[in-house]
Order: C-alpha cells, then sequence, then structure tokens
C-alpha cells in the first residue's frame, strides 16, 4: 500500500498502479483505506520491488507527477508507508484479500534528512570566539542595525529603522550567548574544542 | 409627494499601477512600497489621507504605525480593509517614494498648509480618475484604479541627479525598472570600490568582478553596506589607499579623517540621496576606503584575513605531515541575505568572511580531489540528563539561599533537604537508565577528519620521524611566510623596490603570524619527541596519526544521520577514493588536529540537529520528535517471515544499512500492563527470523540488552 501525505499523488500512484495489469494493490490513504484494486499476487519481496521500483520510474519519468512533487511542500509532512499484504504461503497463488491479515502492519518511511547538515567540511577560524557576530558583521562593512531589524513576518511596527523588515538576528550587541557554539573559555587543547556549532 | 432619489457615488478599493506595461502581469507592475498622500474634501477644507501601497498596489491606512514596512509591505492584509475611494470622481494624490513615512507625513502637512493659505502645492500632484483594470493575467474580473507614468517625475521628493533622478533604497516602488537597475548596479561598484561588501554573492563581495546574478537588486546586504558607509562618513572616518603593490597590500592602508557627510535633513541608514552619493563621490577621489578589515582574496575565494592566513598555515602543516593532497577550499563567503536551514545558520560565520567549507563532493562522499575521511565522535550529551541536573543545582542553591538567610524553619528546612535528595535521585536514575539503554539521543555527533599521508611513524623509528619533521616543518615555514610575502607585495617585477613604509608595516604585522606558526611546530614536533619507553608509541602517532578510521556511512533515517564503517586504513580506502596515491598512502593523519593548530576550528556537526531522525529544518519542532521506521503492533511470531521479507526488500531498494524496528507486544491475560515496547536495530545481514524472534523474547522476559542498539558507541 502507498500512502502519500499528497492526495493528488496518492491518486496518480494509485491510477498509476493499476495500469499494472495483472499487479494487484491497496491502496491506503492517510489511514483510510481505499477500495482495494487487488493485493499482492505474487510473493511479497519481488511484489515490493517491483512496487519500487515503479515509484522510482513515476518519480522520474511522469511528468504530472514531477509536476505535483516540484511544488513546495513541507517535508516534514511527507511520508510514505509501505504495507505489504501479509499473505499464508499457501494462499501465494490464490489470495483471499478478505482474510489477509494486513491491517496491524505498518511500515512507515520518515522523510530522509539531509546531508548538508552533516557539516564535516566546515572550518571556522578561533578568532569567531573573539567578538561578537554583530560586531564581525560591522567590522567587515555592514550596518548592523539594519541586519537586526525583525524580519518582515515576525512584528508588526518594528521601531527605529525604517525602510523595509531586516533579517532578525538574534545576536545581542555585546554578548556572546546568542552565538550557536559560543563558549565561555577559550579551549587549552585539542580535546577542549566545542563540538557545536 | 416626489420621493427625492439620492446618487450614492460607489466606493471602490482602488489599485495603483505602472501604466504602459502589462498590469495584469503581478507585483511588479504595482507601485508597491509607496506612500499615497490623497486629498480628499474634509469638513473643514483640504484633508489628507496618508496610506501605504502594499505588494499589490492597494492602498492602507498607516495612521499608528511608526514603521509600517513589516506590517503592509511584507505581511498580506485583507483587501477589504484598505482605503475605499469614491468611483466616479477625479482624485487628487501624491506618490511619495521614500523609506521613512514621516517623510509622507511632512508633504501632507505642507500640502495642508497651502491649500489653506492659497498657496502654491509643494509639487505637482496627479489628477486622475479610475479605470478599469484586470484583476489579473487569467481572471477576467475587474478591479478599479489608477495608471501611472514610470517615469522618476510620478514620485515625490525627486531623486539625486546623480542616479539618474531616482531616490534609490531598498523596496523601492520602482525597483523593477532597467532604469534604476543601472543605477543601483552603479552604486554597488561605487560601494564595493570603498570596500563595502554592497552585493549578493561571496564571490564578488565588492561587486568589481561583475559575478552577480542581480547586480540591479538593492537587497538588504546593498542596505546594510550603504548605512554603514553613512554611520563612518558622518563620522569622518576612513582609511588611506597607500600602496597598490599586492592584493593584500590593503591591509596596511593608514586610518586618517574622511570627506565628511553633510546633509540638511537628517540621515536615512540605507537611503541613496543627494549628501550620501556627493560623499561616495568625494571619497573616491580622495582615494579613500572604509575603516578597519577588509576581506582578502585566497584560492578565488574570499575571507577575512585572519580566516586566511590560517588557511595557508593549515596547507602548510599538512603538506610537511605528508598529506598526499592540498586542502581544497569549496566556498567560503556567503551572501549575508541568505536564508538559514539544511545545515545552515542563519547567523552564520560565513557572512562574516570567517568560516571555511572545504571540498565535501555530495555531503556523504568525498570528491576525489580531496578525499579525506570523516569519522564520527560521540559525546554524552542527554537532554533528561541536563534537566535533572539543572533541577538539582537549582534545589542545592536554593537550599544554600534558606540557610544562608536564616530565616527558615526546620520544617522548611527539612523539605527543602528532601527536594536536593529527589533531585540527586533524579540525576542518579537517569545516569543509570543511559548506562544501561544508551540511545542516540543521548550522544552529540561530531566529526574527525583524516586524510591520506605518505608519513609512518607509527612504524618509522621516531628519531628518524622526528628528524624528517624538523626540516619538513622548517619548509613550511619558509613556503608560508613567503606567500604571505607574496601576497602584500605582488609576484610580478613591477614592484621591485618595496615602499620601505610598507615593509616596516609589514615586518611588524608578520612577526605575529609566524609565532603562530612556529608555536603549531612545536607543538608537533614535541609530540614527535621519542617515548622514554622504546616499545611505546610516540605522542605523535597517538595524536596525529592513525593506521585505521572508520568512516561514517550516511543514512537518511538514522537518529544522528548515519553510523560508522568498518574501520580502513589509509592504502586500502585509498584505492575506492584515489587509486593513484594509494602506493604512498602509509597512514590516516588528523586533520582536524592540524587545522586546530593552525588556528581553525571545526564545528562538526550542528549541535542538536542530530538529535531527531529528520534533520530536516522545514519540519517543525514538533514534527522533529523522534519518530520510530518501523511498527509492528500485536506481534504475530508466524507474520514475522513476511515482515523480514518487506524490510529486506525495502533495504535493497532504499540503500539502507540498518533498520529500526519498534516492537509492541501484546497485552497478555492475567498482567497488569503489556510489556514495554522495545527499539530493535537491524543491520542487513542479520535481519532474520531468529534474530528477531530472540529479541522479542527478551521482551517478553523484561529483559533489555543494549547491545542490539547497535549505536556505534559501543
Amino acid at each position: 500500500m502507498i500512502l502519500g501525505a499528497d492526495r493528488e499523488l496518492t491518486k496518480i500512484q494509485a491510477a498509476k498502479l493499476g495500469e499494472l495489469g495483472p499487479q494487484t494493490w491497496l491502496i491506503e490513504e492517510m489511514g483510510e483505506l481505499l477500495p482495494p484494486i487487488g493485493g499482492f499476487a505474487a510473493e511479497t519481496t519481488a511484489s515490493l520491488q517491483k512496487l519500487l521500483e515503479y515509484l522510482d520510474q513515476l518519480n522520474f519519468g511522469d511528468d504530472a507527477l514531477k509536476k505535483l512533487k516540484n511544488r513546495k511542500k513541507d517535508q516534514g509532512e511527507t511520508s510514505l508507508i509501505l504495507s505489504p499484504v501479509l499473505i499464508q504461503p499457501n494462499q501465494a497463488q490464490h489470495p483471499d484479500i478478505a482474510t489477509i491479515p494486513w491491517v496491524d502492519w505498518t511500515f512507515t518511511l520518515p522523510p530522509r534528512g539531509v546531508p548538508a547538515a552533516l557539516e564535516w567540511w566546515h572550518f571556522e577560524t578561533s578568532l569567531r570566539h573573539e567578538a561578537s557576530w554583530h560586531d564581525f558583521a560591522e567590522s567587515i562593512g555592514y550596518h548592523a542595525e539594519v541586519l537586526e531589524a525583525p524580519a518582515a513576518d515576525k512584528a508588526l511596527s518594528p521601531p527605529g529603522f525604517v525602510g523595509g523588515a531586516g533579517l532578525a538576528r538574534r545576536f545581542n550587541r555585546h554578548g556572546d550567548a546568542t552565538m550557536a557554539g559560543a563558549i565561555a573559555t577559550l579551549p587549552t587543547n585539542f580535546s577542549d574544542i566545542p563540538e557545536g556549532g | 409627494m416626489p420621493v427625492q432619489q439620492a446618487t450614492l457615488t460607489p466606493l471602490v478599493i482602488p489599485r495603483i499601477v505602472f501604466e504602459g506595461g502589462n498590469v495584469t502581469s503581478g507585483e511588479h507592475e504595482s507601485v508597491s512600497g509607496a506612500f499615497l498622500v490623497w486629498l480628499g474634501p474634509g469638513p473643514h477644507g483640504c484633508r489628507c489621507v496618508i496610506a501605504m501601497l502594499d505588494e499589490r498596489g492597494y492602498p492602507f491606512p498607516i495612521r499608528g504605525l511608526a514603521n509600517p514596512w513589516a506590517h503592509i509591505s511584507a505581511k498580506k492584509e485583507r483587501i477589504a480593509n484598505s482605503i475605499k475611494l469614491p468611483l466616479d470622481d477625479s482624485h487628487t494624490f501624491f506618490l511619495v517614494a521614500h523609506p521613512d513615512p514621516s517623510s509622507a507625513r511632512q508633504l501632507a502637512e505642507l500640502v495642508e498648509k497651502a491649500v489653506a493659505d492659497g498657496g502654491q502645492l509643494p509639487s505637482t500632484p496627479h489628477r486622475l480618475k479610475m479605470i478599469a483594470l484586470k484583476a489579473s493575467k487569467k481572471s477576467s474580473e475587474v478591479v478599479y484604479g489608477f495608471q501611472i507614468p514610470r517615469t522618476n517625475a510620478s514620485f515625490w521628493p525627486p531623486g539625486p541627479e546623480a542616479s539618474g533622478g531616482w531616490l534609490l533604497y531598498r523596496r523601492m516602488p520602482y525597483a523593477e525598472l532597467e532604469p534604476v537597475k543601472e543605477q543601483v548596479a552603479k552604486l554597488r561598484r561605487a560601494l564595493g570600490a570603498l570596500y563595502y561588501p554592497a552585493t549578493d554573492t561571496g564571490f564578488d563581495p565588492y561587486a568589481q568582478l561583475g559575478k552577480s546574478e542581480s547586480p540591479g537588486e538593492f537587497s538588504i546586504g546593498v542596505q546594510a553596506a550603504l548605512a554603514q558607509f553613512q554611520h563612518d562618513a558622518a563620522a569622518c572616518q576612513c582609511a588611506r589607499r597607500a600602496s597598490q603593490a599586492g592584493p593584500w597590500s590593503v591591509l596596511f592602508d593608514p586610518v586618517e579623517n574622511a570627506p565628511s557627510l553633510k546633509s540638511s535633513t537628517p540621515l536615512v541608514p540605507g537611503l541613496a540621496d543627494a549628501a550620501t552619493l556627493d560623499a561616495i563621490g568625494a571619497w573616491h577621489q580622495a582615494r579613500v576606503r572604509k575603516p578597519g578589515a577588509v576581506l582578502v582574496r585566497v584560492s578565488q575565494s574570499w575571507l577575512r584575513v585572519e580566516a586566511a592566513i590560517a588557511h595557508l598555515a593549515f596547507c602548510e602543516l599538512c603538506t610537511a605531515l605528508g598529506l598526499l593532497y592540498s586542502p581544497t577550499i569549496g566556498s567560503t563567503l556567503r551572501n549575508v541575505a541568505a536564508a538559514g536551514g539544511n545545515g545552515r545558520s542563519e547567523y552564520s560565520n560565513h557572512k562574516v568572511g570567517l568560516a571555511i567549507d572545504y571540498r565535501s563532493g555530495d555531503f556523504v562522499e568525498p570528491s576525489a580531489e580531496y578525499p579525506v575521511a570523516f569519522e564520527a565522535v560521540w559525546t554524552l550529551d542527554d537532554r533528561q540528563l541536563q534537566t535533572a541536573l539543572a533541577a538539582l543545582n537549582k534545589a542545592r542553591m536554593q537550599l544554600q539561599k534558606m540557610e544562608k538567610k536564616g530565616k527558615s524553619t526546620p520544617d522548611e528546612l527539612a523539605l527543602q533537604e528532601a527536594k536536593v535528595n529527589a533531585a540527586t535521585e533524579a540525576v542518579k536514575i537517569r545516569e543509570a537508565q543511559i548506562g544501561e539503554d544508551p540511545t542516540k539521543s543521548s550522544y552529540d555527533l561530531s566529526f574527525h577528519l583524516y586524510g591520506h599521508s605518505s608519513l609512518d611513524p607509527l612504524l618509522a623509528p621516531a628519531t628518524e620521524t622526528l628528524d624528517f619533521l624538523t626540516h619538513a616543518l622548517a619548509e613550511a615555514r619558509s613556503r608560508f611566510a613567503a606567500r604571505l610575502r607574496d601576497e602584500v607585495f605582488g609576484t610580478t617585477d613591477l614592484h621591485p623596490e618595496p615602499d620601505p613604509e610598507l615593509r616596516a608595516a609589514f615586518d611588524d604585522w608578520l612577526g605575529p603570524h609566524l609565532e603562530h606558526f612556529d608555536r603549531a611546530c612545536s607543538a608537533i614536533l614535541e609530540a614527535a619527541s621519542p617515548p622514554e619507553s622504546q616499545n611505546a608509541a610516540s605522542a605523535l602517532a597517538m595524536e596525529f596519526f592513525r593506521a585505521d578510521i572508520r568512516r561514517f556511512q550516511w543514512d537518511g533515517f538514522e537518529e544522528d544521520g548515519g553510523t560508522t564503517r568498518i574501520a580502513v586504513d589509509a592504502a586500502s580506502d585509498a584505492k575506492r577514493y584515489r587509486p593513484e596515491i594509494a602506493p604512498r598512502a602509509k597512514s590516516w593523519l588528523n586533520l582536524s588536529r592540524v587545522a586546530y593548530h593552525a588556528g581553525l576550528w571545526t564545528i562538526g556537526s550542528r549541535k542538536g540537529e542530530f538529535k531527531f531522525p529528520v534533520t530536516n529544518p522545514a519540519a517543525s519542532q514538533e514534527k522533529r520528535k523522534p519518530k520510530v521506521e518501523f511498527q509492528i503492533k500485536q506481534p504475530n511470531y508466524e507474520r514475522y517471515h513476511w515482515f523480514v521479507q518487506a524490510v529486506r526488500a525495502a533495504v535493497g531498494q532504499l540503500g539502507w544499512t540498518e533498520i529500526h524496528a519498534k516492537i509492541s507486544p501484546k497485552k497478555v491475560k492475567g498482567e497488569k500492563k503489556a510489556p514495554a515496547a522495545i527499539d530493535v536495530a537491524l543491520s542487513v545481514g542479520e535481519i532474520d527470523l531468529e534474530q528477531i524472534g530472540r529479541r522479542i523474547n527478551r521482551v517478553g522476559r523484561g529483559r533489555r540488552d543494549s547491545s542490539v542498539m547497535g549505536m556505534g558507541f559501543g
């Protein structure tokens, strides 16, 4: 079974899977079982593999689907649930969908994380602990008051600076507490290097 | 008696757009961001209404708003709340293009006074009747509004001649017009030439290389740079461009008094008014630049000079320690307006030239050019434990306070002591829980980088290694000093005899940098000193080199992004990533440690980012709570075979190396509650019925074996 957070996507997937012919599938959407268009007729592994391969084709080959997938969506809400219909071996050739005990089996694939957050390639000079972000921004030629102004969608009437909203920086003018990874004392050896950032 | 019929003029919500364009194509055609000063017939003569045009061109009242920009220009108001005007009448209004709403109020006062006194209006107003406009490109719906010419004469106040009569600022209503974009590009280049980073790309911070994709955009970076110029010019602070020898010679420009910025009106930060443009011109004529720090270029990338020097020192130390390739920069400076997310911080040190991203391939595997390995390091950082410790600390502080004051009764003291004891117990319980059942959420993940080195201090005699490194580091020091000299004085023969003043300033400046480099060399040589015991490994071998390491395997479904691979030596690893260096790869060099001595500290993974299975910043905090990838409810042992087959198929298709399952056993008759659920981790190779069955049995017996978690930290 396939579940997509996107209703349209699910419908298209359902329709496409129906075109597979003798293969039969069940579609579940957001916890609701849609009318079955079939069950697993073949051995589970093979069926799942075929399903996944077919999903890959859908993802990259179908223009309509591409269009849907390109829409801006909150990735956190997108998930794909595969629930294979678990039939008894002796029913493999002639499954009886009505008796298939599938309902208490759910395989949930959460949205995949992004490797861009690993940051293993990132280095910063030790100088960053000697002043605040605010000071560094100003020293290279940015007026920090502009950047500090509240972001457009976060304040109704920001005081002071006019001419459009700022970036709502969370640093403070003199401090170091709001900088991510800021530390109170400098490390004296390698093992003391702060790991966060 | 005849019935009197009153004819009411219908009120409509007007929209103001530029004429001559396709008014239906979107916001660019709207006069968004301008203030509207409308002359209406009031009970006592003229009365002005002041409004601000939103991004669609609809006027919204700004009464009571000190700064309406965030409210009106960015927040979509309901159109019904906008100002309504009679449809059939001819209307008289001014459009004010200025970032400060007080300018519109000032104009309104002038207009009202002129009307009351019968004097001349301060500017020629628009006198127009509303016409029908299409609501949008696709819609046949009709809205009513005004069309005004696309010229600077449509707006008040008049702009400076130096910028073609356009008053330039961020979110100006005519920002999309080509003549305006040309003026903005000119302004950006002018500010860049004074070393103000008025640009939107980290590859061309001073807008001199033509690398911006939108050179005509008045971004927040331009606004911030222009505002800083105004600040410096008003304070008469600048540096005089003294030498043109090498690219870094700019670092030695002496500070002096700048041509001042004089304005008859209060300066508005980020507004390119006539006084500001005059001051920019005066600075150019006086050959001065911004005071203080500037960005310098290294390997086509831009950095603050401190970071650039640390990078050069890192490269030379790596070469001395046998690294078989050079650290390759991927990116450094970032657009100050860039959004955060996906590992990027909105207040990143990249934006201020302090951070370097070395080449990272596709984030998961390194590039062949720079095939470094990254090994995971987990350190205990449990949030529940932190909370418990904080509660304990608070309880202790309260107890001390009560004892110090001496006003508490014995009962109150006893109660507080009990609280301290309870908090202590809570800490102990959590510590025990972590010990028995570690999860990835209890740990912070960071990475250490390793590179393939041609040295082998693990096997070579310590004295030989020390001799070799003494010589190699001395050579590295010479190369480092020569590189800095070239950057300052240039590599051409145009300046064979350096300016004596510059020479003296350079020598003073170079000293501390060489001292820092020498300290790094000393740390390495000290570690390389032969151990007292012949059988002991030298500190160098232990601290800087490894025989094998375990690369990190990315997995987007893991709680912390992945787990470790099997141990691999440098030569075997090089065969996969860069075969031609494999014969010379003898050991792994700890690049993180070398970088530390050079003045570069790694941040590893973002702290807390991997406490959640989905390292997706788009997901809300709530959604980031740990999830389980697989759930089995009401397990039926006969079905495990099918479960395993399905999991194996999914694993095979999605490239997983390990999956997690949450198993919730059924409540058995006669028991008060069902056994606790258990999380199990299964490697691909070990997914079989017996494994799962055994683990389920453990649950059934109430035993939990932490080793099945496979967390990679023991």
